[in-house]
């Protein structure tokens, strides 16, 4: 089996929980998608919103890397590969740098031993011409680090700015502090960083603030969230398989003793799968008469929510909320299912057994009034933004996370997530990649800190077993027929970016108390009702204002 | 013959127990013991036990079956945790030792009657009881050019205005006439403290090191916000947060190996490993720490 986590994979990118959170947000959470998009705003009652509408975005033109095992599609299934490619074409002539960049990320793996001690990092810094001076975060308390060193004033040159950490008053602050690069990357200006063309226009909204680009965006996987199962466990009941919520309670009932929890313990993301069998929208309604609804002001939300906190009340759900990560409880059998971050996710029990391939949920009709669907995820998890600088240096960091960006199979996303040949990875006999014993320490914390600052778009590749990249695209394939994207995908709400994060906080909590049994729905309808005072009514009202003619009404049953 | 209903002159608490009060006491403590030492058990139990056994019991086990020390072979595999525990016992002495430097000295000092100005010192040390906040401590650290290295996790916990005011409690208690003898004799302030304030604070200086040493040993935050390169300088409770709250850490990728040993096994390994090397101290300071809480608290 493999031992590198490499950027197709979103837990190299990102949080599990974090991921989760940004995917969870595209669903049933209460802090809509388009908040995350807009990502901070100026604050100011006008905004940018109409700017940001109006801005170009960077001129998208496919890579040409190498050619997969599995062709994606236009609808969004992504490519596949099979095997790692054989040859690995450079994108870039000259290495980037001439000089140290400093950046600010974070890791999502333990942290690598430092940049003296580390003989990959060392190899990276020849291969892009000048040492890449990483201060690492660790996650939690990335938003900490992020605040101390703003507030210190002596930042470096990159940092990485995440969507969904609480970072407050983000437009004020890129204004403040970082540089526009809209008359580097808008437009046909992109295509001289062609890395950076090769990201989609759908990944550079993340980075547009006040009608600005202020960086590059870190694609993750368009999809959303996916449950995925043991099978040793599921198939004691007949499989993974449902007809109706009845039968799911009905076998998850059967395999829970008070030993085994048929469903892992973070309910929020339960519920989001189980809320797609009940019908529930992506984030927002599209009414007939061009009004919307917020998904947990929906009839199908309450019932979903309803029929979680019977689950719970069952004794089906993992009794400890904390639990980070509940894979290696799935991979055991004390836990019959987990949620995913996109269709990977049967892939993710093997780091635990490699024996052990996932079965993943479809969302299937809860009742036979229900219309299932799919909720598409957010699709990136933040951008870069550069410091205020002359414009060789801005120039030169271009460079460099272009080069950082390069495609799957390219030279440079070979140095990147595997490093030197020989030194860092050897082929194995079915011609994927495996990591030398130094490579096992030293890649993993920095690969996870790059990936997260800077990406290409992603792939579908599990390292040593390709029959997991086959299911998860022909899973792809599945969830897109019932795909729903979030109508609001792309809009800006001035409030939603201002309040939207902070006003949806007791909503989240009473979501979770009434969950675990302790509040009701009465008191989630009054937590809704607060919401829209707060603010809420706003968002809509904005969103609805500039709701385009082009996004359909949401079918419903 | 008249009963003798005299009662006894004797206070109630030198009677003799009745057999019920005794047995209820016994029971009441055996409980007690037992409700600590049995979650203590579980820890040490599961974090040897085998996968088949926890499974079997359902998550956690009382006694190993057949014990396995692959857990704690897991986690000490790398080079993060030898490293890290090294840091962490040189934070935790180097800084337990400077910050009982710091608070003997200012306490004795503004116990003494004699000191200059010392009701603005008093009040500036009782700000340090509010904490300054994350950036300007932040900004004060990088002034002072202690990002990444190891004393940006002593000094700023070298002295604690809490303990201040519990070993200052305590000196006031010492009789004056005991300090101004030897004064008279011609000690000074600094042999006064060494010979005379000291010996007879051995109750105090423990029960405070024994907290300065367990909140240097727990500590992590500082070492989030000033450690920014030298990932090397991470002490241990970094990294076991780290591997507690991101249990993809201890994915067989990382860890070298083909499969990982249960997730129970080894987070009670890693409740082991931060808990054992300052659990150790206790002994050895026991029968001070009752003695130096209650007189720091109610003398004043």
């Amino acid at each position: 089996m493999s031992r590198f986590q490499t950027t197709p994979r979103p837990t190299a990118g990102v949080s599990r929980r974090g991921f989760l959170t940004i995917a969870g947000a595209a669903g049933l959470g209460a802090t809509a998608l388009g908040g995350l998009t807009g990502c901070g705003g100026s604050g100011g009652s006008s905004g940018g919103a109409a700017e940001s509408a109006n801005l170009t975005l960077p001129t998208y033109q496919e890579a040409t890397g190498a050619a997969p095992d599995l062709a994606g599609t236009a609808e969004g299934v992504q490519p596949g590969y099979l095997t790692f490619p054989q040859d690995f074409a450079a994108t870039t002539t000259t290495p980037p740098l001439t000089q140290t960049a400093t950046g600010l990320t974070e890791t999502f793996a333990t942290p690598p031993p430092a940049m003296s001690q580390n003989p990959f990092w060392q190899r990276l810094n020849t291969a892009v011409g000048g040492d890449l001076d990483l201060i690492i975060g660790t996650d939690p308390g990335y938003p900490e680090k992020f605040a101390t060193i703003l507030a210190s004033d002596d930042l470096p040159d990159m940092m990485w700015i995440p969507p969904n950490q609480g970072i407050p008053n983000v437009g004020q602050m890129l204004e403040a502090k970082f540089a526009d690069l809209t008359s580097a990357l808008s437009g046909d200006a992109v295509l001289e960083y062609p890395n950076l063309a090769a990201l989609k226009p759908s990944s550079w909204q993340t980075a547009v603030v006040n009608g600005k680009i202020w960086g590059a965006p870190i694609p993750s996987t368009p999809f959303g969230q996916v449950m995925c199962g043991n099978p040793r466990v599921w198939d004691k009941v007949g499989g993974f398989t449902f007809t109706d919520m009845e039968d799911l309670f009905d076998k998850a009932s059967e395999i829970s003793d008070g030993n085994t929890f048929a469903f892992e313990p973070a309910v929020v993301n339960v519920l989001n799968v189980i809320g797609q069998c009940f019908g529930v929208p992506n984030a927002w309604r599209v009414n007939a008469d061009r009004t919307l609804t917020r998904a947990n002001e929906t009839d199908e939300y309450k019932a979903a929510l309803e029929f979680v906190a019977r689950l719970w009340a069952a004794g089906l759900i993992y009794e400890d909320l904390t639990l980070a990560n509940p894979q290696p409880l799935v991979a055991q059998g004390t836990v019959g299912a987990y949620v995913s971050v996109g269709p990977i996710g049967v892939n993710q029990l093997r780091e635990y057994d490699p024996e052990l391939q996932a079965v993943p949920l479809v969302p299937f009709a809860a009742t036979s009034d229900s219309r299932a669907s799919y909720n598409m995820g957010y699709g990136t998890v933040g951008f870069t933004a550069f410091k205020q600088a002359d414009q060789g240096k801005i120039d030169e960091l271009l460079a460099l996370v272009n080069w950082l960006s390069a495609p799957f199979g390219s030279a440079e996303y070979v140095q990147k997530q595997f490093g030197a040949e020989g030194e860092d990875w050897t082929r194995d006999s079915a011609g994927d990649i495996q990591p030398t014993e130094s490579a096992k320490t030293n890649v993993p914390g920095l690969v996870s800190a790059l990936n997260i600052m800077t990406s290409c778009e992603t792939v579908l590749y599990t390292p040593g077993y390709g029959d997991d990249t086959t299911a998860a695209h022909e899973l792809e394939g599945r969830l897109l027929k019932q795909a729903m994207y979030s109508p609001v995908r792309g809009l800006y709400s001035d409030t939603n970016t201002k309040d939207g994060a902070s006003i949806a906080v007791p909503v989240s909590d009473t979501v979770v108390d009434v969950i675990t049994g302790r509040s009701t729905i009465a008191d989630f309808e009054a937590a809704i009702e607060r919401y829209n005072k707060d603010g809420g009514d706003k968002i809509r009202e904005e969103f609805e204002a500039i709701l385009p003619d082009d996004v359909p009404v949401t079918p419903t049953a | 013959m008249a009963r003798d209903v005299t009662p006894s002159t004797r206070p109630v608490w030198k009677e003799k127990p009745s057999a019920v009060l005794s047995s209820t006491k016994a029971v009441v403590v055996a409980l007690t013991t037992a409700a600590i030492l049995i979650p203590m058990l579980v820890v040490i139990s599961t974090s040897l036990a085998s996968e088949d056994q926890i499974l079997e019991s359902g998550g956690y086990v009382l006694f190993p079956t057949h014990p396995t020390l692959e857990a704690y072979r897991v986690l000490f595999r790398g080079p993060f945790m030898i490293q890290a525990i090294g840091v962490s016992a040189f934070v935790t002495a180097v800084g337990t030792a400077l910050a009982l430097f710091t608070t003997v000295t200012m306490a004795y000092a503004l116990s003494r009657p004699v000191l200059f100005g010392r009701p603005v010192l008093f009040g500036v040390l009782f700000t340090l009881l509010f904490a300054p906040g994350l950036i300007p401590m932040f900004l004060m650290v990088r002034q002072l050019n202690l990002l990444d290295t190891v004393w940006s996790l002593i000094l700023p916990g070298a002295i604690s205005a809490f303990n201040f005011v519990v070993m200052r409690s305590f000196f006031m208690s010492i009789p004056r006439e005991l300090l101004e003898a030897a004064q008279i004799d011609g000690a000074s302030d600094f042999y006064v403290l060494w010979r005379i304030v000291l010996p007879l604070s051995k109750a105090v200086v423990a029960v405070v090191g024994l907290f300065y040493a367990v909140g240097f040993w727990n500590a992590f935050f500082n070492a989030l916000l000033y450690i920014q390169r030298r990932t090397d300088l991470y002490p241990i409770q970094v990294i076991l947060r780290s591997y507690v709250i991101r249990g993809d850490s201890l994915t067989a990728d990382q860890l070298g190996v083909s499969q990982v040993p249960p997730p129970q096994s080894l987070q009670m390994a890693i409740v082991m490993v931060a808990l054992v090397p300052i659990l150790l101290v206790y002994p050895f300071l026991q029968r001070h720490f009752t003695k130096g809480v209650i007189t720091g608290a109610v003398k004043g």
